[in-house]
C-alpha cells in the first residue's frame, strides 16, 4: 500500500521545551511547528486513516491508532496536509474529536502551562481583558487568537472545505506560533537535531552497519586476518551508534534510559564498545564480530518490535541520578553476558579442545566482567529503590529476577572451583544465565506485573 | 580453572571434623529442629522474635558457634556453596513466575525455608572466610565474600526490624502515630481486659501461611488467614476459638468493624486491624501539589510541604517533600508516596537499620569484586607473555 508520510506535531506547550520538534510535510518544510516541542510521523494511507509510524509524542499512537479522517478533509487539505493531521491530532490527544465540526472542544491554543480550547478563550474574551483566571492571556494575544480560530474553522468547514482555506489557516497558525515559541527561547539547535533524528534514521542505520560488519567480521576471524581490520571496521559501526545515542540524548535533554527503545540503544551501544575492547586488548577477536551482530540484533529489536518508546519527559520517580547509574550499569552487564553467551555456544558446538579452552576463556572473562557490572547496577538499583520507594529491596518482579540472573552468574563462577573439566557445565550455566537476562529484560515486563512498568 | 587466589588456611577450622554425610544428616535434622521451633514461637505475644533477643544471645549463640565448627567443612565445600546458590535461584525463579509479589512475600521469602536457606547462605559464606588464609592474594576474595555476608546479614536485620508504616493527611492536618502495614487481631473480654495479636510473618512452616495456632489468655485459638484476592476485597481472619468448655468461631475482615465472638456466656469483641504506632515526632501536612510538564498529563514533579515537630526539643521545621527525596528525622526516612485525586496525601515512614548495613557491604563487595577482576585479568596478561617466550 502506498503511504504519504507526513510529519505531525502533537500536544505539549511552549514555555518548558524539552525537546524540540521540525515540522516536515513530504519534502516541503512547514514553518508550521518551529519551535514546537514533539513531533510525531504519521502516515495517512490511502483509505484515510491514519497509521502512527514513530510516535516521539506522549500517548499519542496508543490512544489513535485508528483514527478515521474523514475523505473530504484529506482531499480538501491540497498542500496543507500537516496543518490538518495536526488539528486532528491535536484533538485525538485531547479527547475532544468529534469529526471535523466538534472544533470548540479541541485544545489547540498554547498558553503557558496548558492548551487552551476555543470555548476557554472565548470565556476569556467575555470576561474582563481576557485575563480572568490565568492572566497570562493578554488581548493583542488574543486577537491573534481569534484569527486563527477563525482561519482554522474555514479551513475544516465540513461541507464546504477548501484547500485555499488550509493554506491560509496554515499561514495564520505558523506566524503566531513563530511569535510564540521564538519568544519562549525553543533552542533550534534541538529542533534540528530532532528533524535529523527522524530523517536520517541513525539507529537503522548503526543497525545496519553493525550487521554487515558482523558478518564481515565473521569471515576474517575464520581466516585469521589482522585484528586490527576487525576493530576498525567495529569502530565505524559503534561510531555511527555513539553518534546516534548522543544526538538522541540531546534532543530528550537527558540520559536515554527511561524505556526500552533507549536501554536496547545503550546495550547495542554497551556491545559495540566491548566488542571493540575485545578486539584490541585480546588475543582472541572474535568477541568483535559477536558483539557487533548482538548489537545489530538489539538495534533491530529496538526499530521494529513494538517496545516501549518515546521521547517522553520523565515522571517524577524516574528523576533520579541513581536511575541512570543503575540502567547504564546493567546493560555494560547484559552486554558482557550476550558475548559471553555466543563465547560459550562456540565451546559446546567445538569439538576441538584447543578452541573450546580459548573460547572458555573469552566466555570466563566477558561473564566475570559482566558479573561486576551486574552487582553494580543492582546495588545502584537499589539505592535508588530505597529513595523512590522507601525499602531497598521487595522482591519485585524485576528485582527477582535480576537476582535469579546475578546467583546462576554467581553460580557460574563457583563452578570454576569444582574438579576436572568443567567448561561444558560452565558454557550451559553460561546459556541459562543469558536466558535468565533476556527474561528478566523482556519477559518481565511482558508477562509478570511489577513496579518496573517503565522499561 | 583457578579461582581468585587460591591458598587455603592451614590451621584446623573444625573442633569436630565431621564427614561430609555425617555433616549432611546433622544439618537435616538442625534444619527441622528449627521449623519445628519456628512453628512453634510465641506468637501470641505482642511483639515478633525480636523481642526475644535475650533467648537468641544466651543460648542459640554459642549453640551456634559450636554447630557451626562441627559443619564448617560441609559448609566451605565448593558443591555445597553451589546446591545452596542453584536452590536459591529456583526457589526466587519460581516464585516471581507462579505468584504474585505480595503472596510471593508471604508463602515463599518470609517463611522459614527461605530464611533458613538465607541463614545457611551466611553460615557457608562465614566458613568459606574463616577457611581462606588472610594474605595478599587471597583480599579481593575476602573484601567481596565479607561483603556478602553483612548483605546477608543487614537483610536479616531489616527483616526484624524494619519499620514500614504510612501517614494519610488532608492539608492542613497532622499526625502523631503512623499506620502500620501488618495484621493485629484484638480481642476485648467483657470486663474491659484487652488481649493483642501480632500475626507474626504471613506463612509459617508446612502451612504456607494460612493458619496460625495462637494462645490468647484462657483462649486457644486457630486462625485460618485469607489474603485479598489480587488487590479485591480485603483480606479475611476465620477464628475457631476454644475456652476449654465452649468453642465458637468469627470471621472479620481487615481494618472493618470488630465482631463478637459468643463462646457460651461469655462473649468478647474481636477486631482485626493494622497497628497504629506513635511516631517520635509529629508531621503536619502544610500544602501539596502536582506540577505537570507544559501542556500535557504528564506529572513532573509531586510536592508536598511539611513541618516535622519534634517531641523531644520542640523543634519544628519545614520541609519539601519530593518522590526521589526522602527527609530523614531521627532514625526515620518520610516519603511522599500518593497524592490523590481526591485532595489527600500519603506519607511512607519508614526506619530501617538494615538499609545502611546493605548499602555499605554492597560497596565493599563490588569493590572486591573490581580487585578480583583486575587481578585475574593481570594474572592473565602475565600468562600469555609466559606463553609467548
Amino acid at each position: 500500500m502506498k503511504i504519504r508520510l507526513y510529519v505531525l506535531i502533537l500536544t505539549a506547550a511552549a514555555a518548558a521545551a524539552v525537546c524540540g520538534g521540525r515540522v516536515e510535510a513530504n519534502s516541503s518544510v512547514s514553518p508550521l511547528a518551529r519551535g514546537l516541542k514533539r513531533l510525531s510521523l504519521v502516515a495517512v494511507q490511502d483509505n484515510g486513516r491514519i497509521k502512527p509510524l514513530e510516535v516521539y509524542a506522549a500517548g499519542f499512537a496508543r490512544r489513535n491508532r485508528d483514527l478515521k479522517v474523514p475523505d473530504s478533509l484529506v482531499q480538501a487539505s491540497g498542500g496543507r496536509d500537516d496543518l490538518l493531521i495536526l488539528l486532528l491530532a491535536s484533538a485525538g490527544r485531547f479527547g475532544g474529536y468529534r469529526g471535523a465540526g466538534g472544533l470548540g472542544s479541541v485544545r489547540l491554543y498554547p498558553a503557558p502551562g496548558r492548551w487552551l480550547c476555543a470555548s476557554d478563550v472565548t470565556a476569556m474574551a467575555l470576561s474582563s481583558d481576557g485575563d480572568m483566571r490565568t492572566g497570562e492571556l493578554l488581548s493583542p494575544e488574543l486577537v491573534d487568537f481569534r484569527r486563527y480560530v477563525d482561519a482554522v474553522t474555514a479551513a475544516l468547514a465540513y461541507k464546504e472545505p477548501s484547500a485555499g482555506a488550509f493554506s491560509a489557516a496554515a499561514d495564520v497558525l505558523a506566524s503566531f506560533l513563530e511569535a510564540r515559541y521564538d519568544a519562549a527561547g525553543v533552542s533550534t539547535s534541538r529542533l534540528t537535531a530532532e528533524a535529523a533524528l527522524y530523517r536520517v534514521k541513525p539507529f537503522v542505520v548503526s543497525a545496519f552497519l553493525y550487521f554487515v560488519v558482523g558478518v564481515v567480521s565473521v569471515v576474517l576471524v575464520a581466516r585469521k586476518a589482522p585484528r586490527g581490520l576487525v576493530a576498525g571496521l567495529l569502530a565505524v559501526a559503534f561510531g555511527a551508534n555513539l553518534v546516534a545515542v548522543v544526538v538522541y540524548g540531546f534532543v530528550a535533554g537527558r540520559i536515554p534510559v527511561n524505556n526500552s527503545y533507549e536501554g536496547l540503544m545503550i546495550l547495542a551501544a554497551a556491545l559495540g564498545f566491548l566488542g571493540l575492547v575485545s578486539c584490541l586488548s585480546g588475543r582472541l577477536y572474535a568477541g568483535g564480530a559477536m558483539g557487533a551482530l548482538f548489537a545489530a540484533v538489539a538495534l533491530a529489536v529496538a526499530e521494529f518490535t513494538p517496545v516501549k518508546r518515546g521521547i517522553t519527559p520523565p515522571v517524577p520517580a524516574l528523576q533520579s541520578l541513581w536511575l541512570q547509574v543503575h540502567v547504564v550499569t546493567c546493560f555494560v552487564a547484559y552486554a558482557a553476558f550476550a558475548l559471553g553467551f555466543a563465547a560459550s555456544l562456540v565451546v559446546l558446538a567445538s569439538r576441538s579442545d584447543e578452541k573450546r579452552s580459548r573460547f572458555d576463556y573469552l566466555a570466563y572473562r566477558a561473564t566475570l566482567f559482566g558479573f561486576v557490572f551486574l552487582s553494580a547496577g543492582i546495588l545502584t538499583g537499589s539505592v535508588w529503590a530505597k529513595q523512590a520507594w522507601g525499602r531497598y529491596w521487595g522482591f519485585d518482579p524485576k528485582e527477582t529476577w535480576a537476582l535469579v540472573t546475578w546467583l546462576v552468574y554467581a553460580g557460574y563462577l563457583h563452578l570454576t572451583l569444582l574438579k576436572g573439566r568443567s567448561e561444558i557445565l560452565r558454557a550451559l550455566a553460561a546459556v541459562a544465565g543469558f536466558i535468565a537476562v533476556a527474561f528478566t529484560f523482556f519477559g518481565v515486563n511482558y508477562l509478570l506485573s511489577g513496579l518496573h512498568a517503565y522499561a | 580453572m583457578e579461582t581468585f587466589g587460591e591458598n587455603r588456611s592451614t590451621f584446623a577450622l573444625p573442633l569436630y571434623p565431621l564427614s561430609e554425610g555425617k555433616a549432611l544428616v546433622l544439618f537435616a535434622m538442625l534444619y527441622v529442629c528449627g521449623a519445628i521451633v519456628w512453628a512453634n514461637l510465641p506468637t501470641a505475644t505482642a511483639g515478633g522474635i525480636h523481642e526475644h533477643w535475650g533467648i537468641l544471645v544466651v543460648v542459640l549463640l554459642p549453640a551456634a558457634l559450636v554447630v557451626f565448627r562441627m559443619l564448617s567443612r560441609l559448609l566451605r565445600a565448593a558443591w555445597f556453596a553451589i546446591a545452596i546458590i542453584a536452590s536459591l535461584t529456583v526457589v526466587a525463579a519460581g516464585a516471581a513466575i507462579l505468584l504474585p509479589t505480595e503472596a510471593a512475600l508471604a508463602r515463599v521469602y518470609r517463611t522459614f525455608p527461605f530464611v533458613a536457606l538465607g541463614a545457611t547462605l551466611a553460615a557457608s559464606i562465614t566458613a568459606c572466610i574463616l577457611a581462606r588464609a588472610w594474605n595478599r592474594s587471597n583480599i579481593p576474595y575476602l573484601i567481596l565474600h565479607i561483603g556478602l555476608l553483612v548483605i546477608v546479614l543487614g537483610a536479616f536485620v531489616s527483616l526484624l526490624l524494619r519499620e514500614d508504616g504510612f501517614v494519610v493527611l488532608e492539608r492542613g492536618a497532622s499526625a502523631r502515630s503512623m499506620t502500620l502495614r501488618d495484621f493485629n487481631v484484638t480481642i476485648a473480654d467483657e470486663s474491659g481486659g484487652t488481649i493483642r495479636l501480632r500475626l507474626p510473618f504471613e506463612g509459617m512452616f508446612g502451612r504456607l501461611g494460612y493458619r496460625h495456632i495462637l494462645q490468647a489468655g484462657p483462649l486457644r485459638l486457630t486462625a485460618f488467614y485469607e489474603p485479598s484476592r489480587g488487590g479485591a476485597g480485603r483480606p479475611r481472619l476465620t477464628l475457631l476459638a476454644t475456652d476449654g468448655a465452649a468453642a465458637g468461631s468469627i470471621e472479620v475482615s481487615y481494618g472493618e468493624t470488630p465482631g463478637v465472638l459468643q463462646l457460651g456466656d461469655s462473649s468478647y469483641m474481636v477486631a482485626f486491624a493494622p497497628t497504629h504506632i506513635a511516631m517520635p515526632f509529629e508531621i503536619t501536612l502544610d500544602d501539596f501539589r502536582t506540577v505537570f510538564y507544559a501542556g500535557s498529563f504528564i506529572p513532573k514533579e509531586y510536592r508536598a510541604d511539611i513541618t516535622i515537630s519534634s517531641k523531644e526539643d520542640s523543634g519544628k521545621r519545614s520541609e519539601t517533600l519530593r518522590v526521589n527525596h526522602p527527609v530523614t528525622e531521627g532514625p526515620y526516612d518520610i516519603y511522599l508516596s500518593d497524592i490523590s485525586p481526591d485532595g489527600s496525601v500519603t506519607l511512607q515512614v519508614s526506619c530501617d537499620p538494615g538499609a545502611r548495613m546493605v548499602f555499605g557491604a554492597g560497596v565493599l563487595a563490588i569493590v572486591g569484586l573490581v580487585m578480583g577482576f583486575v587481578a585475574r585479568m593481570q594474572r592473565a596478561r602475565h600468562q600469555g607473555k609466559a606463553d609467548e617466550n
